[in-house]
Formats: structure tokens, C-alpha cells, sequence
């Protein structure tokens, strides 16, 4: 079906008749070996056929006589009559055009000389064509317009350029105010002063924020079934001020890739690793945890591959690469870089809320050091009561601990660790019942323990699976018998634990009622885990200072349990969780993460155990004691003092007032040793090979000196090294497609074999070696771009331009195409002036038909509470909340991609449902509705107001018959009786002028 | 995109600008002042290529091959229905009923909830053998029974996936990796629209859930986003943003569409980008849509004959109803239906879960069938029917649930060049293992674009340099199948 790719996008083909001795083998020859002959005659071992491979020099000359094309195998099999012989195998692929025979046998009579790739050698500054234009990218450009008789076309009109440059970098089109001011500066340099305004605007940062997401495949939600809301918007703001602040590229994707693994790395580095989290995550009831944990790795090099190396990465996934020389292993060796690190969740605050934290950490500290003033002997009396402790600690019983084999049945997935301990991973339903049984051979049980460990896999560490790291256990009970199904539940006395909070109501807007449940949910004291009653609960929130810590929970048996005869006793622990919500998909869930029970003969005699995190320390020699051991000591000793009684309710009073934090996904290096990466055989985890360590593919540059050659940070800076062929020319291309619509290579997301031809390959270049240069200076590379000759061109098209280069590959016109989904909503709603121009912050939910979040339209009922505020609702559209499996469908409908893969190229449709979207959708309509009132607010003169609302849409007046047109419809709708206000509002807003980029 | 087989299409800039100024002309003088009407801009369309990008991209394509079906209607039973107790009677497995099933079976498999030994569980229901063909089913499925000989039964499906989101995905585009076309917009690609006035591909969703997999279900992947599968609201709009805003009646959203494309055509007059054109058509097409949609969707047109051959009730969501919406769509001219019932994950509550389920869709899979013969359109319309995978022959929870299972389940097929009243394949005595004539989902897909007139090895688009197709590097045609 070729003929139907052919047919769908009008390829610009020059015809060339090529001169002696001009073939150029990168440019001419290898394109045509890679798509025909490398699928079985490439880098694949596997799959090479004849044991021919024609990737190589080396490799060909089997089927090449050099400066005799009849005389060569390769032309002679491309010829051939005989369907057996010809190549490639008809069954496969359509035969050679003569057009590119031809060039073979040129080739081969010139004497068939080889070369490399021409993206996988470094890119050198090339000589700036000399023709008069001053500026290099012009030269380069007006070079290829003179070998195909076209020139440059006029200067944009002031006004209309100052839109397409206030949209490339801003994304929102001038205010009519930043219009009037530009054209009224007549002074030299006026243009290039609205660029600095524009680079240095807020707004900058959102644009290419935006547009670094589609490569980041950024959603609000998991994705796969549950599609569960994540919380993943500080990433999004870390993007926005990286281009606003930072605009270094380099160092972007060195944090993004490895910024948790730079010295002190901050919160902010920590999150920019978001961008690796973005992966979908798939919470089905049935999943192993292990094998999407895989399949998130898989998108992670997608992405990578797309977005920063500009190859086709995945394509080796499966078998060495068809194309590129990117080995099987190789892959798996940049896997490995990815593979060794915990999918953990950071406590993210805004500005405003972390000046909140720390003001309240040095109030704390300042009430802690006022303690040991008014508390002069405190040394000597902590002293002793670590010592008393201690003392405690070794009249504990012995515990032993017990992993079940039968590890729940409730619908949640377990996993035995290795230390003992069960970790609960995958679906997490917002009611659940688990039972874990086993058997034992202790001759007698006299109390249990239950433990709750820290994870990085939970949210803030854990211990709990909530989205605060937290979790409630609304009864737990005990079972046990002398054969496996004949258990019988044993009496506990109440349970006691190091968190013993106060006993109050269920937080309902986290974790809402069932029918009948109203007010009678509780939670508080640790005695609430074994009352027999499900409706209370002994849940882990103690504030966002104190709840992420391990946990423990004792009990003994009101008559201990003995073993009778030889045989094991069979246990079961029972773990009921009904203090979640109603929507298991939607994050209403409070069950356990990682946890560990143990039994003993013995008794536990003391009274409320000693926390798992004052343990530790107090188990270190005091030598050892690190200055957050010995705070934390003295903030225990300090709350046993009735003395103090007073500042310990200053400091719960200063704690109250801690910011709630948001849960960023990021991306943590496993300390110690790694995970071990295996080679899978096709790409299915079903079938591990060799183990793989970490590695780069050997075509490209080497890893930088200096760092550990295993390390994903070494990796992130080799990913964007001055040394390497493609980072730099793989971002330019792609930013080019941003300005200009198309790439200089056309496939942005892959430079190798397969690429399409640069349409510009010197200014490409030219370009990458200028930009690395600059310092990977984002800002200069726009900078540089927007104030070309150009890009400052008319756009409109002559029958010779609409003839010749209908797709303006050739650039003698200035682009002209409609924005991208996110910049359609934005100038309609800065064009009617309700825009609110908040940066940064969660995400918004504007109106969206309500059915599409219920079932059948969703897979199951999504919260989308749709803001009414102006200040929310009227945000710009990158700001949208992004269910993945119900995408906005206003921006859908414009090509908006759903972030469920890395998408660094975007269709561009022209579709009847877009015309639906701006003629009828909410918010269009609200647009429509401001733009009328603005146009009504002009009393006194209609045209007037029309016009300035024209322009308001499209930075230009409307002509005497544009205008005619619109008063006409004026009157019309007023002698019918409708608005006509809002119908002359409706058509400036739809227009093809106001939705596109001039 | 194929860098060889470029070609140039020409605009003749001049001559269509002259013809549509001297329309924009005539424009003003009837209308400014006369009172607007409707601009017939379909004509401007005409004669040139590159104008209507979205219309040319969805323009009817004649399929290389001869086709037997024109059109699709895949009723996607999400969730995975039971072959075990709707079409395979085992008479081991009920033999073996409470036993362990044979460890050799369970060799290498992996189950998704429960532990692979679980005991075997026979058939929930008496079984029935329905028509010449006799091919047994589950005396719940009596009105599909009836209709049993015009359907193709395939008994040896197996899939390779076996959680549901990832499974659905693989059945809908060829692979368990998001971001790829589906079939139904492959269909579309390779086909284009026989309707100017709906989607080519249109999606209807009913049950308790929607679908595991999502909007990928249906999404256009790599190929133009013309192609994706367009949702239908069973009440109110059946297209998002159809009906005109409050406030604003059919006259003026004719005249604002109107001067729109008047002013759009002036703009066209002096930057002459044929993209405006494709805008003035997109207008043009969305009021027809407007419309058209509300009536082709409005089942309460249909006679009451009809509507209880269905069951179909107007104005009550069901799947009954989006059946019966499927017929008048493909009669207009849409290309490919995908009805989505996410209602068959039954791991528990079997019994009574399948009967609800063919209480809510047997007697409307069987009145499409006899609806489209009765019309004449079940000969080129192919109606396809399955889940994602099967379910296992062992027990999940009590006695009353089954856990997924890919290595075995049962699609059918029907109409548009598939054999009537033939069964395909078979399973062992379990149920477990699809062992005669297997069909991987690769194979469907391929079979389906055979049935549509494409050699699914040559239906291919480039991406990401390589020519990717639905089957990727899989699947054959299933040709005992094929009348």
C-alpha cells in the first residue's frame, strides 16, 4: 500500500540528473541500501540473509566490482528477471525505481566509494554560503533557493509578524496594547527588542514547557485501565522554569535523566526525574507488578530514543536494530543505565508552602532550643532515659518472624521480601480484606508483632500505600488450629503501638462514605485495630511532619497458644482495610504497603513500645549518633517531660500549620547493589538471556571521563556530550519543526539510515555546532531562528511557490500552518480577554461533558469537578487535568497527543469535529461571550468595536468588505432576534486567520 | 512517508482563485443585503487536490484486492466472555468438575488472580447444538443460536496477553504497546469514507465500564488523526459539541458559518493557502453533520417492529440500542462501528453475570445479523464478535468465577465473505489449550483485511523509518474461513 503513503503526504521529490562524479554515497546511495536491502541485509545477525550484510564497506564489496555496475552482484540481483533472484524478494518490498538503479550503477562506476552516516559523524561547523546575506541561516537558505530558481518572499507585515513571533515563543498571540506599543516604536532595533520582551516573558517558559511534554509523554493520570490521577504538575512547573531560568539544554536533560543523582541534589533536581516516571503505570487487579514495572523501561528508551538521541531506539528492543547499528545488547546496556532505580514519590511544595516549611522547622528549632534553656540539666536526664530505653528494649520478647505462604486473597498482589517482610503492589482497591496464612513450629505464641517498614516504592517512603505514604487497618485478627482449615480466632488484648493518636472522625473528603456510613467512621488509638469493629480504625496519618516513619503494633493473647504434638501450628492473619472511599480507581485507598509479622513465646510486658526509628538509634553506640540522630532524640526525650509541657504544645501548635505536600513521581538510584539487567530474548520478559551491564552503542561517541561508567548520571551527560553526533542536531531539528512546521529532517525523531533527507543539511549543522557552542543556550537558538530574513518572511503563497513547494520545505515563504491544540484554546482566550495568566501551579478542570468520566464511556467514574472560578477555569491550556484514557477532547480534537508514548512530531488534520469544537464547546462559547461584551462595550460606535475586536483576534484591521460582511451579519442577527454581539464574536473567533499562526 | 515515491500535486493557484473570488463576488451581491443563505462551497472543492486535505484523506478508496466486506461492525464483548460456559461443551471438564486440572497443562502458565492449580469447574449452563451446523451453545445464547448458521465460529482464538487493558490494546491495533493505529482506523486508511456527513469510524460504548484499553482502543496512532475512531453518546449529543450552544438556533449558526467562510475566502484570495479551503470544507461538513447526525442517530425512527426484533427501547442507553445505531450508521455510509460492552470479567458472580450479559446482548446480536440480511448489507458488511481473551476452565474464588486466560477463546464472524455455519478450530477437553487450527489475534487482524480487500503484509505506513502495518511482523489469513 505503498501508493497510499505516496498519495497522503504530497512529498516534495526533486528530480536530480546527476553529473559525473557528484553521487554522494551518504546522501544518495546509503538511503536507498537502508530501505531496501538492510531489513536482512543489516546490522541484524539474525536475521542477515546470505550471509551478505551491505551496512558495512567491508560487507559489500561481496557484491560489488568496483567501476563495473553490470559486473556486480548488487546490480545484477536488482535487475534480475527471474522473481527467485530479484531483489528485494518481491513478496517483500516493490522494485527498485530506475531513477535509483541508476544511482547505483553511477555509484558503482565511480568507483563505489563508501562513506559513513551522515548524522553519526560529530557535525562540523560548516563555511557559510556567501550571498550577500549577513545572516548565516539566510545564507543557507537562499543558497538552496537559487539551485531551484525561487527567492526569498517580502517582508512580513509588522503586525502580523509580531503575532507569529509572540506565538512561536510565547504561545499566546500579543494583547492589542503590546500590538499598538510595538507599532508605535520606530526606533531601530524595535523588532529585536519585542523578541528580548518576548524570551524574557513568563509565558516563554509555558510555551515550550508545553512542547517538551508531548516528548515527555506528560498526562495527569496512570494510564491502562484504573487511569488513576498522579500528581505530577511540579514536574510540568519544574519544565516551565527551566526554559524561563535555565535555558541550558544540556543541563535539562542531565537533570531529567540523572538530576536525583547530582551532588546535593535539591528538590527541584529530584523532581525534574519526573520525566523518566511519566510512564504509564498499569494498576489492573491481575497485573505482576515486575513486568509493567519492564514495560515502563521499554517507554522510558522510546522516549529517550525520540526525544534526546533522535534514533529509533525501540526498533533493537527485539533483535539488533534492521537499520542502525545499534546492537541488541546495546540496548539492553542503556536499559541497564535506566533499570537500577526505585519508582518513588517525593513530597513536593510550592514556593509559597516551602518558605511555610521552614519557617516552621526554625520555629520548631527555636522552641527546642528554648527547652534546653528552660531545662538546663537535659544532657544527663536524656542520657538516662536513653539508657532506661535501652533497658526496656532488652526485656522485649524475642520475636521471630513469620512470612506467610498464602499471601492475601483480596485483590491485592503481595510479595515476599527477603527480609521477611510482604510488600503489597499493583491494585489497591479502597475496601479491602487480606489473609495471610502459614505454619509454624514456635512450641508457644504469647503475643505478635506487626510491623510497618518504609519503602521506596510507596509514596513518600511509606509506610502505608495511601497517597501520603500512610495507611488504616480497620481490624486485624489471629487465627489459629492444629490443622490448615480448621482455624479458630484467638482473644488479643488491646493492641498497642508507638503511634497511639486520639480517637476522631474519618477524613471523608479523602476518603468518602459509603451509603450509611455517615459520621459513624473512626479512627485514633491503637486499641481501634483489634475492638472487633471494622468501623474504627488505627490509621498512620500523625501530620505531614510525622506520618511517613515505620510503625509498629503489639499484642498479646489473652491465653497463650501452645503447640500440641510434632506437627506445625497453622496461622492466619487477617487484615481488614474499610476506612478507604468508594472509587477503587481513584485513589481512595489507605491499605498497607510493606509490612512484617512476628510471633513469640513471650509476652510483651512494657507499655507503648518504643518507635521503630528511635530503635535504631538508641541500637547505635551514642558515638555514632549523627546530628538528625541526636535532634530526633532530643525531640523524644523532650515530649516524655511534663516539665516542657508547654512547648510541646507550641511545637504540635507550629506542626498544625505544615503545608500539605504534593507526591511527585521521581526516579531514586538503588543504593548498594544493582539490579541486575538481562538481555530479553525478542524483547519478552518471558525470556531473560545474558546479563548485561551498563553501556553505550559502540557506533557512537564514548561515555564522558570522569564518572562511573555505570551510573545513569554518567549516562544522562553522555546523552547530551559535546562529543555527540546527534544530541544537538536532534533538538534543532525538532525545534526548527517548531517555527517552520517541518523539520529539516522531516522524520524529527530519527536521524538514522532511515531519515528523510535534510532539506538543509549545512544550516543544520551549522545550527548544532552554533548551539553547542552558545552553551546548548535555548534562548540563543530561538533567538537566532526568529531573527532570520527567513523567518520574518510573508507567508502568503504565489501560484510559482503553490506550484513548486506547496509544503515550503524550500522556506521562500514564512510559515503559515494552524498551532498546536494547546495554542488554539489559549488565543481564543486571550483574543476575548479572559485569559488568566497564572503560571504555574495543579492542574485545572475546565468544563468537559460529564458523561465522558462515567462508565461506559470511562472505564469506570472519574472525579472531574469542573471549576467555575474565572481564575481556574480560564487557564491556559496546558494547565488542563490529562486523563489519559478520556484526553480533553477539545484538544484531542485538534491532534493534542494523550501522553501515552513520547510524541515528538504531531499530525496537523483539518477536521468538521474541530469546526464543532469552535463553534459550539463551552468554553469556546464563553470566549465568544466575553469578545461580544467587548465589542458591546464600544457603545457608541459598532464598527468601531467590531474592528477593534477584529484585531484584537488577528493583529490586523479588517478591510471595508471584511468589515461589510460582519455588519451584515450584525443586522441580520438583530433583525432575527438573536445576539448579534455574540455572532459577529463567534466568527472573529473561528476564523482560519485567528486559529492559525501567519 | 516514502521518500521514492513522492509526487507532485499542482495547484493551479490562478484559476482557483478567479473562481472562488468571483463566488465570494456573487456572495455579496445576492446575499449582503438580500439576506444570507448557504454558500455552496462543496463545488470550490472540486478539481483540486491539495484543497481538501481531510476530505481527500477520507475520500472512497477502491481496496487493491476485491473485497467481500465494504464495512465492519466489531461488537468488542470487553472484560473477556466465558468460552468456557458459552461454547465449549466439555464433557471431561464437567466430568472433572472440583478436581485439579493436569499438571502437564500447567506447565510455564501463568494465571492472573488465581493459583494455577486451581480445580476445575465445568459449564454452568446446558449446553444446546443450534442450526445445520450444529454448533453447541449455552442455552442463554437461544436467539444467537437461531442465527447459527450464518456465522463463522472460530474456537481456537488465543491471544498473548492476559490483563485486560494490555490484551484489548493488542486485539485492537496488533500490540500490546500503546501509541499504535487501531484496526478500525487502519480499515479507514486504507479504505476512506463513504459518508461526507459522519465520522468513517464511529465508536459506541456500553455495559457497567468502558473499555480497559481506553481511547487507544480506537486512537489513529501514527497514521493521520482523520482515522481515529470517533465516540457516539448514546443520549443527548451523539456527537461531542453536535448540538448548537443555548441560545443560538439553527438560522444563525447557518449564518455564522456563513460569514465565516465568506471571510475565510478572503483570506484565501490573497495568502492562497489551500489549508483555508480544507477549513471552508471542515465548516461545510460540520453543519451538515449537524444536520444529518441527530436524525441517522435518533432509533426512534425505526419501526416498532424493529425496535423489538433489538430490543432496542429509544431514549434507554443499551447495547440493544447501539446495535441498532450501528445498522443506520453503516447504512449512511461509516465505515468501520466498534460497539464496546465491557460487562464479561466475571470472577465471580458467573452464573448470574452470564446471564445477565446475553439477557442484554444475545437478542440484539442476533437481530443486527438478520437486519443487515433482511437489508441486503449482511453480504459486504462484516460483523465480528469477541473479547480480549478467555477464561480459564479452573475456578477463581468459590464456585462461581473464572480468572483470564489467553491460550484459548471463541470469536465469530459473520457476513461479508466468511463462511455461514461453519466452526473453526477446536480446544482440548478442557477448554484450556486452543489445539486445532489456532488463530492468534495476528491472524484475525489479517483476516479481517483480507475480507476488506488488502494483503495485510502490504497495508503499511511509514513511521519512524519503517513501514509499520496492523499484523507487525505476524498473523496469516485464516482461509478455511473464507466463502
Amino acid at each position: 500500500m505503498r501508493f497510499f503513503s505516496a498519495t497522503l503526504v504530497v512529498l516534495f521529490s526533486l528530480v536530480f540528473s546527476y553529473a559525473a562524479g557528484e553521487i554522494d554515497f551518504a546522501k544518495d546511495v546509503q538511503p536507498i541500501l537502508s530501505d531496501n536491502c538492510y531489513a536482512c541485509h543489516g546490522p541484524d545477525e539474525q536475521e542477515r540473509k546470505g550471509k551478505l550484510r551491505l551496512d558495512t564497506e567491508a560487507g559489500a564489496w561481496k557484491a560489488l566490482t568496483k567501476g563495473d555496475p553490470e559486473g556486480s552482484e548488487l546490480i545484477a540481483r536488482i535487475v534480475s528477471t527471474d522473481p527467485d533472484e530479484l531483489m528485494p524478494p518481491p513478496k517483500k518490498k516493490d522494485a527498485l525505481p530506475a531513477a535509483e538503479i541508476d544511482i547505483l550503477r553511477q555509484w558503482i562506476e565511480e568507483g563505489a566509494a563508501w562513506g559513513s552516516h551522515w548524522a553519526f559523524e560529530a557535525p562540523v561547523r560548516p563555511a557559510v554560503p556567501t550571498n550577500g546575506e549577513k545572516d548565516p541561516i539566510d545564507a543557507f537558505v537562499k543558497a538552496t533557493h537559487g539551485q531551484h530558481d525561487l527567492a526569498f518572499s517580502k517582508a512580513s507585515s509588522e503586525a502580523k509578524l509580531l503575532r507569529r513571533v509572540a506565538l512561536d515563543l510565547t504561545g499566546l498571540p500579543p494583547t492589542v496594547a503590546e500590538l499598538d506599543a510595538f507599532l508605535k516604536d520606530e526606533k531601530e532595533g524595535a523588532y529585536d527588542r519585542a523578541v528580548t520582551r518576548l524570551l524574557n516573558s513568563k509565558h516563554y517558559g509555558e510555551r515550550w514547557a508545553r512542547w517538551w511534554m508531548d516528548a515527555g509523554r506528560y498526562a495527569d493520570s496512570n494510564g491502562y485501565e484504573k487511569d488513576a490521577e498522579r500528581f505530577v504538575w511540579p514536574y510540568r512547573d519544574w519544565v516551565i522554569d527551566a526554559f524561563n531560568d535555565e535555558p541550558q539544554y544540556d543541563q535539562f536533560i542531565i537533570r531529567q535523566v540523572g538530576g536525583d543523582l547530582l551532588q546535593n541534589a535539591s528538590v527541584s533536581d529530584r523532581v525534574a526525574t519526573g520525566f523518566l516516571r511519566n510512564s504509564m503505570v498499569n494498576e489492573e487487579g491481575a497485573i505482576n507488578a515486575e513486568q509493567f514495572r519492564i514495560e515502563g523501561i521499554f517507554d522510558r528508551m522510546d522516549a529517550v530514543g525520540k526525544s534526546i538521541l533522535g534514533l529509533t531506539t525501540q526498533c533493537a528492543q527485539c533483535h539488533t536494530h534492521k537499520y542502525d547499528p545499534i546492537q541488541h545488547e546495546e540496548y539492553f546496556g542503556m536499559f541497564a543505565y535506566l533499570n537500577n532505580s526505585h519508582e518513588a514519590t517525593v513530597p513536593y511544595f510550592n514556593k509559597a508552602d516551602s518558605r511555610t516549611v521552614s519557617q516552621v522547622e526554625e520555629q520548631v528549632k527555636a522552641v527546642r532550643d528554648l527547652a534546653k534553656v528552660r531545662f538546663p540539666m537535659w544532657e544527663s536526664s536524656l542520657q538516662n532515659w536513653v539508657a532506661a530505653e535501652k533497658t526496656k528494649l532488652s526485656a522485649e520478647p524475642k520475636w521471630q518472624v513469620v512470612t506467610p505462604k498464602h499471601l492475601g486473597d483480596g485483590g491485592q498482589k503481595f510479595y515476599a521480601q527477603e527480609d521477611g517482610s510482604i510488600m503489597a503492589m499493583g491494585y489497591s482497591p479502597s475496601r479491602s480484606s487480606e489473609n495471610f496464612e502459614t505454619e509454624v513450629t514456635l512450641d508457644q505464641i504469647s503475643s505478635l508483632r506487626i510491623e510497618l517498614l518504609m519503602d521506596p516504592y510507596l509514596t513518600y517512603g511509606g509506610p502505608g500505600r495511601s497517597l501520603e505514604g500512610t495507611s488504616a487497618v480497620s481490624e486485624f485478627s489471629f487465627k489459629v488450629g492444629d490443622e490448615s482449615d480448621l482455624l479458630e480466632k484467638v482473644a488479643i488484648e488491646p493492641a498497642q503501638s508507638d503511634l497511639d493518636r486520639p480517637e476522631r472522625l474519618i477524613d471523608t473528603a479523602k476518603y468518602p462514605d459509603r451509603k450509611g456510613e455517615a459520621g459513624k467512621r473512626k479512627e485514633g488509638p491503637a486499641a481501634f485495630i483489634n475492638d472487633g469493629d471494622t468501623k474504627t480504625a488505627w490509621a498512620t496519618e500523625a501530620g505531614v511532619r510525622r506520618s511517613n516513619q515505620p510503625r509498629l503494633v503489639v499484642m498479646n493473647l489473652k491465653t497463650p497458644i501452645k503447640r500440641k504434638g510434632d506437627g506445625p501450628l497453622f496461622v492466619r492473619f487477617e487484615v481488614s482495610c474499610q476506612h478507604g472511599g468508594t472509587n477503587s480507581d481513584a485513589n481512595e485507598h489507605r491499605n498497607l504497603g510493606r509490612f512484617r509479622f512476628s510471633l513469640s513465646p513471650d509476652r510483651y510486658e512494657a507499655s507503648k513500645p518504643l518507635s521503630p526509628a528511635l530503635r535504631s538509634i538508641i541500637g547505635k553506640s551514642s558515638g555514632k549518633w549523627t546530628p538528625a540522630d541526636k535532634k530526633a532524640l532530643f525531640a523524644a526525650w523532650m515530649e516524655t517531660r511534663s516539665e516542657l509541657a508547654k512547648l510541646n504544645k507550641t511545637i504540635a501548635d507550629l506542626e498544625a500549620e505544615y503545608p500539605a505536600a504534593t507526591p511527585q513521581l521521581v526516579t531514586q538510584e538503588i543504593e548498594g547493589k544493582r539490579r541486575e539487567t538481562r538481555l530479553y530474548h525478542r524483547g519478552e520478559q518471558m525470556h531473560p538471556r545474558q546479563a548485561v551491564e551498563p553501556h553505550v552503542p559502540a557506533f557512537l561517541h564514548d561515555l564522558p571521563e570522569g564518572g562511573d561508567p555505570k551510573s545513569r548520571l554518567t549516562f544522562a551527560r553522555w546523552l547530551v556530550d559535546r562529543d555527540s553526533p546527534i544530541a544537538a542536531r536532534t533538538f534543532v531539528n525538532r525545534i526548527w519543526q517548531a517555527f517552520f512546521g517541518r523539520g529539516i529532517v522531516e522524520t524529527v525523531e530519527d536521524l538514522g539510515h532511515q531519515a528523510s533527507a535534510p532539506t538543509h543539511p549545512g544550516l543544520l549543522d551549522w545550527l548544532a555546532v552554533e548551539f553547542m557552542e552558545s552553551g546548548w543556550d535555548i534562548k540563543h537558538l530561538h533567538q537566532l531562528i526568529v531573527s532570520s530574513r527567513t523567518y520574518r518572511q510573508d507567508s502568503a503563497l504565489t501560484p510559482k511557490l503553490a506550484a513548486q513547494d506547496p509544503d515550503n520545505r524550500l522556506l521562500a515563504r514564512g510559515p503559515r500552518f494552524r498551532p498546536d491544540a494547546e495554542m488554539v484554546r489559549d488565543i481564543q482566550l486571550a483574543a476575548s480577554g479572559i485569559l488568566d495568566r497564572t503560571v504555574g501551579g495543579e492542574s485545572v478542570r475546565p468544563p468537559i461533558p460529564r458523561f465522558l468520566f462515567d462508565p461506559p464511556a470511562s472505564y469506570g467514574p472519574k472525579k472531574w469537578n469542573e471549576d467555575m472560578e474565572p481564575e481556574r477555569r480560564y487557564r491556559r491550556a496546558l494547565y488542563t487535568f490529562r486523563f489519559r484514557t478520556v484526553p480533553p477532547p477539545f484538544l484531542s480534537a485538534f491532534d493534542a497527543p494523550v501522553g501515552d508514548i513520547s510524541c515528538v512530531r504531531r499530525p496537523r488534520s483539518t477536521t468538521p469535529l474541530q469546526a464543532l469544537a469552535l463553534l459550539n464547546e463551552p468554553l469556546s462559547l464563553e470566549s465568544a461571550e466575553a469578545l461580544a461584551g467587548q465589542i458591546k462595550a464600544v457603545k457608541s460606535d459598532l464598527p468601531a468595536g467590531v474592528v477593534a475586536a477584529f484585531r484584537s483576534c488577528t493583529c490586523r484591521e479588517p478591510d471595508a468588505d471584511e468589515l461589510e460582511v460582519l455588519l451584515t451579519l450584525f443586522n441580520k442577527e438583530k433583525a432575527d432576534g438573536g445576539d448579534p454581539w455574540l455572532a459577529v464574536a463567534r466568527v472573529l473567533l473561528n476564523l482560519d486567520e485567528t486559529i492559525t499562526k501567519s | 512517508m516514502n521518500r521514492k515515491q513522492g509526487s507532485f500535486t499542482q495547484v493551479d493557484g490562478n484559476t482557483l482563485s478567479d473562481f472562488s473570488r468571483s463566488v465570494s463576488r456573487r456572495w455579496f451581491m445576492r446575499d449582503c443585503g438580500m439576506g444570507l443563505g448557504g454558500v455552496a462551497m462543496n463545488h470550490l472543492m472540486q478539481g483540486d487536490s491539495r484543497a481538501a486535505t481531510a476530505a481527500n484523506l477520507l475520500a472512497p478508496k477502491q481496496p487493491p484486492f476485491p473485497a467481500k466486506a465494504k464495512r465492519v461492525i466489531f461488537l468488542f464483548m470487553g472484560g473477556a466472555p466465558s468460552h468456557i460456559d458459552l461454547f465449549e461443551n466439555k464433557a471431561t471438564l464437567a466430568k472433572l468438575d472440583g478436581t485439579a486440572p493436569p499438571a502437564e497443562l500447567l506447565e510455564g502458565y501463568r494465571s492472573a488472580f488465581i493459583k494455577p492449580d486451581n480445580k476445575l469447574l465445568g459449564p454452568k449452563f446446558p449446553f444446546k447444538r443450534y442450526g445445520q451446523c450444529g454448533m453447541e451453545m449455552a442455552e442463554i445464547l437461544p436467539h444467537l443460536g437461531g442465527m447459527a448458521d450464518e456465522i463463522t465460529w472460530i474456537k481456537s482464538m488465543h491471544t498473548d496477553a492476559f490483563n485486560h487493558a494490555p490484551a484489548q490494546i493488542l486485539m485492537s491495533t496488533g500490540s500490546q504497546q500503546f501509541g499504535r493505529p487501531s484496526l478500525g482506523s487502519w480499515a479507514t486508511y486504507g479504505l476512506g469514507s463513504e459518508t461526507e456527513n459522519l465520522p468513517a469510524f464511529v465508536v459506541l460504548s456500553s455495559g457497567k465500564k468502558g473499555p480497559s484499553g481506553g481511547s487507544a482502543n480506537f486512537g489513529s496512532g501514527f497514521l493521520p488523526s482523520v482515522y481515529q475512531g470517533v465516540p457516539f453518546n448514546s443520549v443527548g449529543d451523539p456527537v461531542l459539541f453536535l448540538s448548537n450552544p443555548e441560545g443560538i438556533n439553527r438560522k444563525s449558526q447557518r449564518s455564522a458559518i456563513d460569514a465565516i467562510n465568506v471571510l475565510n475566502q478572503k483570506r484565501f484570495d490573497s495568502v492562497a493557502d489551500p489549508e483555508i479551503q480544507t477549513r471552508i470544507n471542515s465548516f461545510e461538513m460540520a453543519y451538515r453533520m449537524q444536520d444529518v447526525a441527530p436524525e441517522v442517530t435518533d432509533i426512534s425512527l425505526e419501526s416498532r417492529e424493529t425496535l423489538e426484533l433489538y430490543g432496542a427501547k429509544p431514549g434507554e442507553p443499551s447495547f440493544a440500542n447501539n446495535c441498532l445505531l450501528a445498522r443506520r450508521l453503516v447504512e449512511q455510509g461509516v465505515r468501520f462501528v466498534e460497539l464496546f460492552h465491557e460487562s464479561w470479567d466475571q470472577h465471580g458472580n458467573l452464573k448470574k453475570g452470564l446471564e445477565n450479559n446475553c439477557l442484554d446482548t444475545d437478542q440484539a446480536c442476533a437481530a443486527l445479523l438478520k437486519d443487515l440480511k433482511q437489508r441486503g448489507l449482511l453480504e459486504d458488511t462484516l460483523v465480528v464478535w469477541g473479547g480480549e481473551f478467555g477464561r480459564t476452565p479452573m475456578v477463581q474464588g468459590g464456585l462461581d468465577g473464572r480468572d483470564h486466560h489467553s491460550n484459548a477463546f471463541t470469536m465469530w464472524m459473520a457476513g461479508g465473505g466468511v463462511k455461514g455455519g461453519h466452526i473453526h478450530g477446536a480446544t482440548d477437553d478442557l477448554g484450556f489449550n486452543a489445539t486445532e487450527k489456532p488463530v492468534h489475534v495476528h491472524d484475525l487482524n489479517a483476516t479481517i483485511l483480507h475480507l476488506l480487500g488488502f494483503d495485510h503484509e502490504r497495508l503499511t505506513f511509514r513511521s519512524q523509518g519503517r513501514d509499520f502495518r496492523l499484523t507487525d511482523v505476524h498473523g496469516n489469513v485464516v482461509r478455511d474461513i473464507l466463502a
